[in-house]
């Protein structure tokens, strides 16, 4: 028998079908714009009762909640336990890039699906959240010990990034270490470098820092063309680290200075810190943070770990090793490193142009229109 | 001849019964409803495949084309990813040279090793398993990374145990185009290995002997009969292997970066990572290499335009009788160890030691007195160990057999039936292969995120991606099998009684066996490893393997992520063998025999 | 009792599609042209034909293999196909076994395993049991002398194996109908000999009634007790092996059977079974032509070589005519002679014992009933 039924027909009908039958808002998803009722009704009260009242009402939200976190695992996994261990509460950690934690929670939102209760990411992707209004307003108590620096309109800073060189020991002998920035460019490090791909904001943020100490702009770019011309590129800060520990790159442009630690606390020789112990290069913290979600399914477990995060969950950053937002005893990570202020307003709403200037840097070619 | 029996005449015997009377109007319409389980089978086979393929392609066109204000059509997004400085005409020659070198690399030295693994005495021949199978197995981003430490020009070991004591120099330089083509046809080679030796396997050797009896030489029997005979599955792996090697973005992101190697690969992920995303732009390169394979589907159909009668499984039957190398036998057996030692030992003896490492450094006496198994511990003490290993294993074998299932129907559609639109079917089967895993991971979101079906956040959409993103392999493998088998096979079946299922089940499916069990295999190893478009759709708790695997990479635990790979590898290897065994069993016949 | 009438099958498009899309009145070629005939029960029916004529094409619409273009294809009162009612039943509804050309053997089945499947396929409520279907292949594995190889593999056998194989497969679900699709070609010329008067045997002993596809004549007039002659797509004549021979219908049937003389002419007189036909080279009567033509029809006349009388002397019989030698050739059980009259030649074959040197001038006659009037069109 041979079949003549018109295949195509059926196909291009199918493809109709599923492109355009698939706008209806689902029964179980929240509304995404309105504000939670249960963050209203715990804001409502003094904010000493707030956190006693969040357990209360996490409790009858099953004990259990979703965060969508770009946190690596051996982070994020002794984070999630410490605070089903203080809480009660067991966390469903989604973990994946930045972006793709970004992507996913605007996907899912725009779709009217619940997903994501709290999310904790890089300071590109929450103020894109914020942007998008996806984040309700946090006022507990736990607050007040965050830095100015640290908190925004709807999302507060739980640890620093923080933007550092990082070489091999072994490769890169004491003194040879840069003293600041602008040793990147210097030709004893040709072909001795590694850039990150992805790395914008540092490009950015060292842009600024140095057009605010008065160097013109034809300097900088002088400065950026010869860094670039000293270096090689790869992809994913981890992976860096990975080459820079078996020595098959001698030092890295940046890498973020607790990725460095954990790395030399495993025995790696690498390190950030010259041999004085003091790096004169300036250090900026980039502040990661975490936000709950206006259409939670579990609100008072969001807020409870919110709060969780800006308090106890310090202790357990800086037990990994992290810099955390807030002073923590016994916190070491910023030991050594001149710190200037990360650039919160150049980064926050520049619709990926310093992305694309610095993809085109990195790819020799000029950048149009600024 | 003996006479058949007396009972043979029994008025009783079922073929006597007297004819139904013939009542046309009735009886017609029970027959139509009969004949409509086969319509409903053949039917919904393409209904799926049509579905699958179509759902990322339309999101892919709707994207690309739609202004930003969604009002209108317009071409923006390609000036956008294509105009400015975006150096696209770098970025396409970077990728043809690194899809035809790659393709190239692959298919000959799978092609070879097939022929000698199916047709010659060889030895070692236990082998090739290993040598065709490994690479597939190992995680690309673990098979690059294995490379990088291998050919890297400062440090890599084969500059600094190898070449720098010999000669004093470092040639090797893995960051080039050369290094990627050499590590993405290396690793791409056992799918023309697979391929190929379905194809070998299926051949008549007597085609061959004929014409060595004609006076041919040995190349020339090559050259004249063995390849034009094998070129429709030729001509499809290398296709296959092309836009494979467009769409791959391990290599050039670990290895074509480096030194700016830009692919379109490279362009996509730049687009899809900044904020906010410009989907317009990521969808104008994936049409723009959606155009370069439909370019590669034309050429290759007219490249086969005369293969159409090289049926070679016929009802006749042969024997496969090996070519005897005779003096060659010695150099063929060094070619394979030498070929082995490359492919699978390098690279995974990279792996194990590395594994044994609390952190990677090159081999020294300090790091080789300092192995441990502390990796291995925490590979089974990781929480998630055992449901990723679980969800792996019930996505990979339920990806393969819905594919397979699924593209054998579909490929007795496009080869034996004249329906309309089966040259369409066919080539929209072919289209999810060069949409880039990132984008297929976007498109499912969407469009799954706003049916009200229960399958976002859940293990099937993740099934539906790989069903798509398998789906063109599943359709190369099927209608290979299919193209070579003489459709008298089929019909006899069908004369002698049975119905169409009945002809698929017992004829078709056990003929194109080792096409499909070929399809099956790959299908299954590479499931284990798809991460681009897992990472946009898993949900937590139903992680997978790849998952794990990228974390520990996220990380930054190589040698944990060594481990890991290790143990995959192992797992696959005795899951695939175990796959042979039993398709050795109700394939072909002269399979057992050549596969030990 | 299988009826095939008017069957036709073209390759061309259907006809909608290919006018919307050429725009013009297409003219359709057809593969099979309106074919038809019957076949008897117990017969065993031969479609003969040189390659392209059609005769292949016709089976496999019977089979079911192909969905002919229009026509009726019914096996007693059953239907099996009919353009006009949109009937087709699908190859395994119809119950007849197939011996296919390449055999077409299951490589992936054991010996026994091809023959059980016909029986194995078969609806569960006709399905035979397990030692039924067992006891079944062992018989008709034994009747093609098969029974020894039955655990082997398919693929282990040789060719007249194979053939045997297919034949058995196609014979064990006894259907009413078989069909034959040149199952000797692939056989070497010894062999081939042999087995067709095997089939003819095994045909005639289980009554069967079959279809047999052929383009070789000999092949065709031992087995056959009816044969079509087809030639592109038509059938020429439909008759028993002898009449095919004797008495071809067309000049296409008489060329492509055996080998004949043909002379032009027009009917002069018609008395009663007798015809006299006026030719370039004097006046031949022929006997008994099955049509009655009427005085003054151009005809062909076909005389068999066998059936020219050679002979030294006139002997005064009817249709005598004189000529030369021209050649002469010995064929061991037969000699040839070419005898020349004006411009045409004509041939003979007669016994050895005959040997005319070239050159001779001899009388040959051929007798009324021999010659045979072949319409003109």
């Amino acid at each position: 028998m041979r079949s003549r039924t018109p295949i195509f027909a059926a196909a291009a009908l199918l493809s109709a079908g599923a492109l355009s039958g698939c706008g209806g808002a689902l029964p179980n998803a929240a509304a995404g714009g309105k504000e939670n009722a249960v963050y209203a009704e715990i804001a409502a009260l003094p904010k000493e009762k707030q956190r006693e009242k969040a357990r209360e009402l996490a409790k009858d939200e099953g004990g259990t909640f979703t965060l969508y976190t770009s946190m690596t695992a051996d982070i994020a996994t002794p984070v999630a336990k410490a605070f089903e261990k203080d809480t009660g509460i067991h966390v469903t950690v989604f973990r994946g890039n930045s972006e793709t934690v970004l992507q996913r929670t605007l996907q899912e939102s725009q779709a009217r699906r619940a997903g994501a209760d709290a999310v904790e990411t890089n300071f590109r992707e929450m103020v894109a959240l914020s942007d998008n209004k996806l984040l309700a307003a946090f006022h507990g108590s736990a607050l007040d010990k965050v830095e100015k620096t640290g908190k925004f309109a709807t999302w507060t800073a739980t640890r620093l990034n923080i933007f550092h060189p990082a070489w091999n020991t072994r490769l890169i002998k004491p003194g040879e270490e840069p003293t600041s920035w602008e040793d990147l460019a210097d030709p004893r490090y040709k072909g001795r470098i590694t850039l990150e791909v992805s790395d914008s904001d540092w490009f950015e943020n060292v842009t600024h820092y140095w057009l605010e100490r008065g160097k013109s702009e034809a300097e900088i770019d002088q400065l950026w063309k010869k860094i670039v011309a000293n270096s090689k590129v790869a992809k994913g800060h981890t992976t860096m680290m990975q080459f820079l520990t078996s020595g098959q790159t001698p030092m890295e442009a940046m890498n973020y200075t607790y990725i460095t630690t954990r790395s030399a606390a495993s025995g790696a020789p690498v390190t950030f810190l010259p041999k004085s112990g003091k790096s004169t290069v300036p250090a900026f913290p980039r502040p990661n943070g975490v936000g709950m979600l206006k259409s939670a399914q579990h609100p008072a477990s969001a807020w409870l770990f919110y709060d969780w995060m800006l308090t106890e969950g310090q202790k357990e950053l800086v037990g990994l090793h992290l810099t955390p937002s807030t002073k923590v005893p016994g916190d070491k990570s910023l030991d050594g490193l001149t710190l200037v202020p990360f650039d919160v307003k150049g980064l926050s709403h520049d619709q990926g142009t310093w992305d694309r200037k610095y993809d085109a840097l990195l790819r020799g070619v000029d950048t149009v229109g600024k | 001849m003996a006479l058949i029996s007396a009972s043979r005449k029994d008025p009783a015997a079922p073929s006597q019964d007297p004819p139904p009377p013939s009542r046309p109007g009735l009886l017609t319409r029970l027959r139509r409803k009969r004949l409509s389980a086969q319509t409903l089978l053949v039917g919904g086979a393409v209904i799926v495949v049509g579905y699958l393929a179509v759902v990322p392609l339309g999101y892919l066109i709707h994207d690309t084309f739609l202004d930003a204000d969604g009002s209108g059509v317009s071409l923006d997004a390609f000036s956008r990813a294509y105009g400015g400085n975006s150096q696209s005409g770098d970025m396409l020659l970077n990728s043809l040279w690194f899809a035809l070198g790659s393709a190239a690399l692959a298919l000959i030295l799978g092609t070879t090793l097939a022929y000698i693994q199916v047709r010659t005495d060889t030895p070692f021949k236990s082998l090739f398993f290993a040598a065709s199978l490994v690479p597939l197995i190992v995680p690309g981003i673990l098979y690059s990374t294995s490379w990088i430490f291998l050919g890297d020009p400062q440090s890599g070991l084969l500059n600094a145990l190898l070449f720098k004591p010999l000669t004093g120099t470092s040639p090797v330089n893995i960051y080039s185009v050369w290094g990627m083509i050499w590590v993405q046809g290396l690793h791409l080679s056992p799918v023309a290995f697979l391929l190929m030796v379905a194809a070998f396997r299926a051949m008549d050797p007597s085609l061959e002997e004929s014409a060595a009896m004609s006076g041919a030489s040995r190349l020339t029997v090559l050259r004249r009969i063995t390849v034009p005979l094998v070129r429709p599955a030729l001509i499809s792996a290398a296709l296959l292997m092309f836009v494979q090697s467009l769409e791959s973005f391990e290599v050039p992101a670990l290895l074509g970066l480096q030194n700016g190697i830009y692919v379109f690969t490279s362009r996509i992920y730049f687009v899809l990572r900044s904020y906010p995303t410009d989907y317009g732009a990521a969808g104008a390169y994936a049409i723009g290499l959606l155009l370069i394979a439909a370019a590669g589907v034309l050429l290759s159909s007219w490249l086969q335009r005369s293969s159409r009668n090289f049926q070679t499984v016929t009802g006749k039957a042969f024997r496969p009788r090996p070519v005897e190398l005779g003096r060659a036998r010695p150099v063929v057996g060094v070619a394979v160890i030498v070929y082995f030692l490359i492919t699978v030992v390098l690279p995974v003896a990279v792996l194990v030691y590395a594994s044994l490492l609390k952190y990677y450094a090159a081999p020294s006496a300090e790091t080789l007195s300092s192995l441990t198994f502390d990796n291995y511990r925490q590979v089974f003490d990781m929480p998630l160990a055992f449901t990723a290993l679980k969800n792996s294993l019930i996505l990979g074998l339920g990806a393969a057999t819905v594919v397979m299932l699924l593209t054998a129907v579909v490929s007795w559609v496009v080869l034996r039936t004249k329906a309309r639109g089966r040259r369409l079917l066919d080539l929209l089967a072919f289209t999810p292969i060069v949409i880039p895993g990132l984008v297929l991971g976007l498109a499912l979101a969407f469009v799954y995120l706003r049916m009200p079906l229960p399958i976002y956040g859940t293990l099937l959409i993740l099934l539906v991606s790989y069903c798509t993103r398998y789906l063109p392999y599943g359709m190369r493998y099927s209608s290979a099998a299919m193209a070579q088998m003489a459709p008298e096979l089929e019909e006899s079946a069908a004369v002698s009684g049975a119905s169409w299922f009945q002809t698929f089940r017992r004829v078709l499916l056990p003929l194109m066996s080792s096409g499909i069990l070929a399809g099956w295999v790959y299908i299954l190893v590479v499931s284990f490893r798809e991460l681009s478009s897992t990472i946009l759709l898993y949900s937590p708790g139903k992680e997978v393997l790849s998952v794990l695997i990228w974390e520990q990479f996220e990380n930054g635990q190589f040698t944990t992520l060594a481990a890991l790979g290790v143990c995959m590898v192992l797992l696959l290897v005795v899951l695939v063998a175990l796959a042979y065994r039993l398709g050795a069993r109700f394939g072909l016949q002269g399979q057992a025999d050549s596969s030990n | 009792m299988l009826t095939v009438e008017s069957l036709k099958k073209s390759y061309d498009e259907a006809p909608g599609r290919a006018a919307r899309r050429k725009k013009r009145d297409t003219t359709r070629t057809y593969a099979v042209g309106g074919v038809d005939f019957e076949v008897n029960d117990g017969e065993l029916f031969t479609l003969l034909g040189p390659s392209g004529c059609g005769k292949t094409t016709t089976l496999r619409s019977i089979a079911g293999l192909e969905r002919p273009t229009e026509g009726k294809v019914a096996l007693g009162g059953r239907v099996l196909f009919d353009s006009a009612q949109d009937v087709n039943l699908r190859p395994n509804q119809r119950g007849f076994g197939m011996v296919f050309q390449s055999y077409a053997i299951w490589p992936h089945m054991t010996v026994a395993k091809n023959v059980s499947f016909p029986l194995e396929v078969m609806p569960r409520a006709k399905r035979p049991s397990r030692q039924e279907i067992d006891h079944q292949v062992a018989e008709v594995l034994e009747s093609v002398e098969l029974g020894a190889y039955a655990q082997r593999s398919a693929t282990k056998l040789s060719g007249g194996q194979q053939q045997r194989l297919a034949l058995a497969r196609a014979l064990v679900t006894r259907p009413e109908l078989m069909l034959l699709d040149e199952p000797l070609s692939n056989l070497d010329a010894k062999l081939r000999e042999t087995m067709r008067f095997e089939l003819k045997r095994l045909q005639r002993e289980l009554n069967l009634t079959a279809i047999y596809v052929t383009h070789d004549q000999a092949e065709a007039l031992v087995m056959s007790s009816r044969i079509a002659v087809m030639n592109e797509g038509r059938v020429e004549q439909i008759g028993k092996p002898r009449e095919i021979y004797t008495r071809p219908a067309t000049r296409f049937v008489a060329e492509f059977i055996g080998t004949s003389n043909f002379l032009e002419g027009k009917v002069v007189a018609v008395n009663g079974g007798e015809v006299e036909v006026d030719t370039p080279h004097g006046r031949l009567v022929a006997a008994d032509p099955p049509r009655k033509p009427v005085v003054g029809d151009p005809v062909l006349l076909s005389i068999r070589p066998e059936c020219v009388d050679l002979s030294r002397e006139r002997r005064g019989l009817p249709n005598e005519w004189t000529g030369t030698v021209r050649t002469r050739a010995f064929l061991g059980d037969v000699v040839d002679h070419i005898v020349q009259i004006g411009d045409t030649e004509i041939r003979n074959r007669s016994n050895p014992t005959l040997s005319i040197p070239p050159g001779t001038e001899v009388h040959f006659s051929v007798t009324p009933d021999k010659v045979t009037l072949v319409p003109v069109g």
